[in-house]
């Protein structure tokens, strides 16, 4: 008989899967009951394609749990032998199989898909034009999603004997590559590497070597935003990993398939070369993951004396924990005997030496990787000072958290291509040399440490503080760096700045591009539908101006800011804000104002701005203070106690050293008093003009 | 015809089939006798295509390749303990059979479970052990395939069942040439119905054959002697391959004609002579003896 003919006899067998059938079907029909409820009663914000995570998880689960279903016979030796038996080819009742499997996802997901389409077609105008290409684009990004997963589980059964290593082994296929480079590599990176803020290649392959991520980068799962979401097309770089993924392990496949022996059903494996592949992976992997474990418990590398020690404990655990687990997993496979532990011992050393190799290659590359200065491959370069162009709770947020929102978006905003980039590229030379400089001699730079506790005031919370002198060598900030390469690509640095060379930043602030991207309302230019208000921290008031006005203001403030430096910013606190709030969506800018932007200032008081106003000249009711203290006795924790000043006596007291929380805008540069225990300060303002109260938080000015 | 030539089969450092060589002929039923991990199984699963031999050859009426499906349409496999779908009735596993067996004769299955009082249509996870190998013995005779290979054939089945059993393998063999291959480590299932036999012992063949005929030249007498007799020549008798006394009463065992030994046993006066029919046990004992090998080691 021609194998076709089996094939097709074969797949009227498969249709005996009834599991696979019902879960299938029945997970999907339930999600299109679900959904056409839900686009019923909002379909803006129900995506019954690219966008819903619970099509996600329902593809993921499927993908598996089919895999697992449709080639459970591979673990159970009366099943195989059974249609082995048959005068049918053993790659007929697999492939057989196979396909029976893609069709039992494929066929509903088309209808659940089909359906919702056609019915958000019909209950929302938006999506009409787009519902063709979005209900085809999500079959083929949820078809690729199922794919990865039932080609994972399905490998995991072909080079299984048993159900508990195949499941050990699925999850390996899932977890490995996201935990090497995400718990590993990036480990190591942060503790090795002196300058490392992020590396661009690490998080790419975290998200490509691990199935979920890559799966949710597929079908836009982050997006929330129906204009977006009908847009979404996934990323060529994650569409060629999806492809690679599953044709990868369809080859990986059709070589389990073939070479999988039926008589070792029952065992670990029934592939042997799939066992020494996982002996070695997870030798490799226990020897690193325990390195960077022990670097990161350790701490020893946080000094750059401590870092050949850090190196060499990691290095030694790291090969010793290899040692073991292989010879663990041999004892396992071969039943505890000697001989059989010490079989593969060529194996064990390679896999020691590679992890040994893995671990020293941090510490022997930390060096170039810290020096890595592309002055002239750069095309662009963006910039992020901690401190600088933020305010105090945007300062916190960056202290604390490395790779923050907000230094991201900072450097994204401050992205300089021309003279900016020059002034950037020549205050980094400095910087980078300097740096380097300090590796070798960190305990020169503690004088410019105690130096830099002149700015104590800047960030003086407990934890913050430690931004200033943490390092032990003397920095005062952060600068964190993005090079945009010419050939495209971006490299991260983050460099430790002392006080003369935050002070020398001033030849980079002075520029006009680095005006532009710090001051942007200087490019918004004139609004003429804008609403203009102006903003003291406690209330807005409009400014009723005309055109001609709203003009010389714009310029004025374009003037004001081009001939400011950044020194001035260390003489004044600003005034206020003018902002400026386009009615036809044209765009809105803020316009932080400084006693020193006279021109500025002197309009705003033509127009009849009372720009000297500040807090003490409302009249406060109240002032509420949060003051956190740690453990005051045996057994009694700390916690916060709320003091609320309301005598004329007290008030008088403090008003004079309230300031608005909104225009504390130079942190490190003219630094407010956050010392002590009070975090948060409530004034309750009287606006006489609304005769209401207003809650204005507050910082208080240094005494 | 079933030739096998220098069959190796290794399980990791086991070697569960060590170089065997053995040939079925058609129309017969071939017993493969042997102790638990003496490599029947194996051999049954290898010739039925489940596993791949390490080395050797084996040519099924001239084709190299069990594992093919046109050499496979030619065999139905039944092992020890098989498997049927779970909530398959014995129809719907004949409808599934002839899907794969072109020769398989339904209605010919359907009158062997009524013969056997077996419902066609009841899930077979219903029947007992003995009612559930009733129907895969039917279903292996109605495959119509040429070859059945067969784990423990009668196992679980009462002796009527096994008689009608029998009878219906000897109509089968006598009908359609049909060739049974049976493994079995219980001598006397094989011994009414088996033409050949090989014993397996540690993955090799100690013995193969038809024992029956080779067993035509071995006789057994018992007799009496009176009291005193002295017997001790018989030990020197090179003829007699074992003899035991207990008092006056004496069990011979011998090669040679009847009247050769009969002949050698009068010189004893004996005051009662008689043969004794041999089993197929014996005279497996005493090839087996004769080979060197302690019987009760390998058949254990």
């Amino acid at each position: 008989m021609t194998s076709g003919k089996f094939f097709g006899k074969w797949i009227r067998e498969a249709g005996r899967g009834h599991i696979a059938a019902a879960l299938s079907w029945g997970l999907l029909m339930i999600y299109l009951a679900v959904t056409l409820t839900r686009l019923s009663l909002d379909p803006q914000y129900t995506f019954f394609g690219a966008g819903s995570s619970e099509l996600l998880w329902i593809s993921e689960g499927l993908g598996l749990a089919l895999a697992f279903v449709e080639f459970f016979y591979l673990l159970q030796q009366r099943k195989q032998d059974f249609y082995y038996s048959l005068p049918v080819r053993k790659g007929t009742v697999f492939w057989s199989r196979y396909v029976h499997g893609i069709l039992h996802y494929m066929i509903p997901l088309v209808i659940v898909m089909t359906v919702c389409g056609v019915y958000q077609s019909t209950v929302d105008q938006v999506f009409f034009s787009e519902a063709a290409g979005y209900t085809g684009k999500s079959i083929l990004m949820y078809g690729a999603v199922f794919l990865i997963f039932y080609h994972a589980g399905l490998l995991s059964v072909a080079v299984s004997g048993s159900v508990v290593t195949a499941v050990l082994v699925c999850a390996g296929i899932l977890l490995y590559g996201g935990t090497l480079s995400g718990n590993v590599l990036t480990v190591f990176s942060e503790h090795f590497f002196r300058t490392y803020y992020r590396i661009p290649l690490l998080e790419e392959m975290a998200t490509v070597l691990d199935p979920m991520a890559l799966a949710g980068r597929l079908t836009g799962w982050e997006l929330y935003d129906q204009r977006e979401i009908l847009a979404f097309v996934p990323d060529v770089s994650y569409i060629a990993a999806a492809v690679l993924w599953i044709l990868l392990s369809l080859c990986l496949l059709i070589y389990a398939q073939k070479k999988r022996k039926t008589e070792r059903t029952g065992r670990a494996f029934a592939l042997p070369a799939g066992e020494r592949t996982a002996e070695i992976l997870l030798a490799f992997l226990a020897g690193v993951w325990l390195g960077s474990y022990l670097t990161d418990l350790t701490g020893l590398t946080d000094s750059p004396s401590g870092i050949p020690a850090g190196a060499a404990l990691s290095a030694a655990a790291g090969v010793c924990s290899a040692a073991v687990v292989h010879l663990v997993l041999e004892g396992t496979a071969g039943g505890c005997r000697k001989q059989a532990i010490l079989r593969r011992k060529w194996q064990m050393s390679a896999v020691c030496a590679a992890v040994l190799l893995t671990i020293l290659a941090f510490p022997a590359g930390a060096s170039s990787f810290d020096r890595y200065f592309p002055e002239d491959e750069t095309e662009q370069i963006g910039i992020s000072i901690d401190g600088l162009g933020m305010d105090y709770e945007q300062y916190r947020d960056a202290v604390y958290e490395t790779g923050s929102y907000t230094t991201d978006q900072q450097m994204k905003e401050y992205i300089l291509a021309d003279e900016g980039k020059r002034a950037v590229l020549a205050w980094l030379s400095s910087v980078v040399n300097d740096d380097s400089a300090n590796v070798n001699d960190a305990v020169t730079n503690d004088a410019v440490a105690n130096d830099a506790t002149v700015n104590d005031a800047a960030v003086n919370d407990d934890d913050t503080g430690q931004q200033e002198n943490g390092s032990g060598d003397g920095s005062y900030t952060i600068a964190t760096v993005c090079y945009r390469l010419q050939d495209g690509s971006e490299k991260y640095r983050r460099y430790q700045v002392s006080r003369e060379q935050f002070q020398a930043f001033s030849s980079v602030y002075d520029t006009v591009e680095y005006k532009e991207k710090a001051y942007p309302a200087i490019t918004v230019g004139t609004m003429a539908d804008a609403r203009y208000t102006w903003e003291d921290g406690v209330t807005e008031t409009d400014l009723k101006l005309t055109e001609d006005e709203k003009e010389a203001l714009a310029l004025a403030y374009r003037e004001d800011v081009e001939a400011m430096s950044m020194e001035d910013l260390t003489k004044a606190l600003p005034e206020g804000f003018v902002c400026v709030d386009s009615e036809t969506g044209a765009g809105s800018a803020r316009m932080p104002v400084y006693p020193f932007h006279e021109q500025t200032c002197g309009l705003l008081r033509e127009y009849g701005v009372d720009i000297e106003k500040t807090i003490k000249d409302y009249e406060i009711r109240s002032v509420e203070m949060y003051e956190h203290y740690g453990s005051v006795g045996p057994n009694i924790s700390g916690g916060v106690s709320k003091i609320i000043c309301d005598t004329p006596e007290e008030i008088e007291k403090w008003s004079g050293r309230l300031f608005p929380e909104r225009l504390d805008l130079q942190p490190l540069l003219y630094p407010l008093d956050h010392s002590g225990n009070i975090s948060d300060i409530r004034a309750e303002v009287e606006d006489p003009r609304t005769n209401s109260v207003t809650r204005v938080d507050c910082c208080l000015l240094p005494e | 015809m079933i030739k096998i030539r220098g069959l190796v089969k290794k399980f990791e450092t086991a070697c569960a089939l060590d170089r065997i060589s053995l040939d079925v002929q058609d129309g017969i039923m071939f017993g493969l006798l042997g102790t638990n991990g003496a490599g029947k199984s194996t051999l049954l699963r290898i010739l039925a295509g489940i596993l791949e031999p390490d080395e050797g050859e084996i040519f099924i009426d001239g084709e190299g390749n069990p594992a093919d499906p046109s050499c496979k349409e030619n065999i139905f496999y039944l092992p020890d303990d098989p498997y049927y779908f779970p909530n398959a009735s014995m129809d719907e596993m004949v409808r599934f059979y002839s899907r794969f067996y072109p020769g398989m004769d339904g209605k010919g299955a359907a009158a062997m479970a009524e013969s056997l009082h077996l419902d066609m249509n009841i899930q077979m996870r219903t029947f007992s052990k003995g009612m559930k190998r009733q129907a895969f013995l039917i279903f292996a005779l109605c495959a119509g395939t040429k070859y059945l290979l067969c784990d423990e054939v009668f196992d679980g089945l009462d002796p009527v069942v096994t008689e009608v059993m029998k009878n219906l393998f000897r109509q089968e063999m006598k009908e359609r040439n049909f060739t049974v291959v049976v493994a079995s480590h219980k001598l006397n299932d094989l011994e009414d119905l088996c033409g050949n036999i090989a014993i397996l012992h540690r993955g090799g063949v100690v013995t193969a054959g038809d024992l029956k005929t080779r067993g035509e030249n071995i006789r057994k007498f018992q007799f009496v002697v009176p009291a005193g007799r002295d017997l001790g020549g018989l030990g020197s008798c090179s003829s007699v391959i074992r003899w035991q006394r207990e008092g006056n009463f004496v069990r011979l065992t011998a090669h040679g004609s009847e009247k050769e030994i009969r002949a050698l046993l009068e010189q004893y006066e004996p005051e009662f002579l008689e043969e004794v029919p041999l089993s197929l046990e014996e005279i497996f004992i005493e090839e087996m003896e004769e080979e060197g090998y302690d019987i009760r080691k390998v058949l254990r």
